[in-house]
């Protein structure tokens, strides 16, 4: 039957691999957000032939599920290394990278295609005449991305953010299936040990609601606090 | 890589496809009514009805699903074994249908909940004001226009659903995923990449056509009610 004293002794080994999930999650937003900018502002320019290449990554990325995608990254790895190498003389091997890197790259890769659609929509709602407003009272166009479009489109997209940030911890439950010791293999190892499946899972889906419930907090005391920045209609 | 293996791997996938699909189907049916009474729960805001409705909805929400698939494959078991009957026996379909419906239930629930507040306030007075009951108001009122306000959400919900019945071969159901893994197992790590290509490509093709459906959808709904918008 369930046993809650086992499952409250084994939570604290659970809780340990946290900071793997967390790092995992933390630095593919960082990179997703940084290449999801750059794909949006090449699809909002309509960069020819990059716009296509980028609308069918999008696509590619948000039409498959992760675990395919995990699987389908994984085992080619090799061969772009294998290509890598011949072509350019390169010294990549599979033994550098560890599961905790691949991993990375991979939900890297997954949520790019994601955020880029966030930013897509928030660059999308902020309207062309606040661009002419900024270049009227002399901004340079850095200056304009930096103090006009940029806050209002972060303040738009923060929402969209926030999901895809929790859809990814929750997607990083699935790195166990290329050997990432995160808190699902933990679970699944001790489990597995005991025969204590209800258990652990029960634990582990504990930890995943805490952890969700606080970035929600998170994103709504941030949404709150970057309200300023939403577009305001101002009558004279 | 040569075509004839591509096909080869096409042809020992494409059977399993009506599993696939059913999944999705029948948990998109269940989630798309039992989602629904769960969001009328919380707009009427009954008190007990509601917390246990926020909390179940909150952690459906947020937990992985392949976490609720494990929970519900070893759960479900033991809960009816307390109740004296036995699901042992039970294929592991119906584990999968019922973990990825009671999660699509939560997903729906608030996708239903927000269509249904974004109904203008004198449709409610329009039903009342001819004479309507509340059973009908919701019938011919309300749910048509919810539903139609909750298209693009819903069919974002199916999309996900879709890929999330990639997990199910987790726990043992032989999917366009699961025969994709066997097919795997039996080549003895000959092959891999071609068999995830294979399938990857099915599933993106899988969620355009949903995709498609959704829209075509849509635009039927929004074609009516511009009609009956003219009729007026």
């Amino acid at each position: 039957m369930f046993d809650v004293s086992y499952m409250i002794q084994n939570t604290p080994k659970i809780l340990e691999a946290l900071p793997r999930t967390l790092l995992i999650a933390v630095i593919s937003m960082s990179i997703g957000l940084v290449l999801g900018l750059l794909l949006a502002l090449i699809r909002l320019n309509r960069v020819k032939l990059l716009e296509q290449l980028a609308t069918l990554y999008i696509s590619f990325f948000r039409g498959t599920p992760v675990l395919v995608q995990m699987y389908l990254i994984f085992y080619s790895l090799p061969y772009v290394f294998m290509y890598l190498n011949e072509k350019w003389q390169t010294t990549f091997f599979p033994e550098h990278f560890s599961p905790l890197l691949t991993a990375i790259i991979i939900f890297s890769l997954n949520i790019t295609a994601y955020v880029s659609e966030a930013w897509y929509a928030g660059l999308d709602s902020v309207e062309y005449g606040q661009v002419e407003a900024g270049q009227s009272v002399g901004m340079t166009w850095l200056q304009t991305i930096r103090h006009i479009i940029l806050p209002q489109a972060l303040v738009n997209a923060l929402p969209n953010f926030g999901n895809a940030f929790i859809g990814l911890i929750k997607g990083t439950s699935l790195a166990f299936s290329i050997q990432v010791v995160d808190l699902m293999a933990v679970a699944k190892i001790q489990a597995g040990d005991d025969y204590r499946y209800l258990e652990m899972y029960a634990a582990v889906s504990l930890i995943y609601w805490g952890v969700c419930f606080l970035l929600e907090r998170l994103f709504i005391n941030l949404e709150k606090r970057f309200s300023k920045f939403k577009t305001k209609t101002i009558y004279v | 890589m040569n075509t004839s293996y591509y096909l080869g791997a096409l042809e020992t996938i494409i059977p399993k496809l009506p599993i696939t699909i059913g999944m999705m189907m029948l948990a998109l049916l269940g989630g798309l009514i039992v989602g629904t009474i769960l969001a009328i729960i919380r707009i009427r805001q009954k008190p007990i009805s509601n917390v246990l409705a926020t909390i179940y909805i909150s952690f459906m929400r947020c937990t992985p699903t392949i976490v609720q698939l494990f929970l519900v494959f070893y759960g479900l078991p033991l809960f009816f074994e307390l109740m004296g009957i036995d699901i042992n026996g039970w294929s592991k379909f119906i584990f999968a249908v019922l973990a990825l419906g009671l999660h699509s239930t939560a997903v729906i629930a608030e996708i239903m909940r927000a269509a249904y507040l974004s109904v203008p306030a004198g449709q409610f007075e329009a039903a009342e004001a001819v004479g309507m009951t509340k059973l009908q108001m919701l019938r011919h009122i309300v749910l048509p226009q919810a539903t139609h306000i909750a298209m693009p959400n819903l069919g974002n919900e199916a999309i996900s659903l879709l890929k999330e019945t990639s997990l199910a071969f987790s726990i043992g159901v032989v999917d366009i995923m699961g025969s994709a893994q066997i097919l795997v197992n039996n080549n003895y790590g000959m092959n891999v990449v071609e068999v995830y290509v294979v399938i990857s490509i099915l599933y993106w093709l899988l969620s355009i056509v949903v995709g498609r459906i959704v829209e075509w959808s849509r635009r039927r709904s929004q074609n009516r009610y511009r009609r009956m918008a003219n009729a007026t």
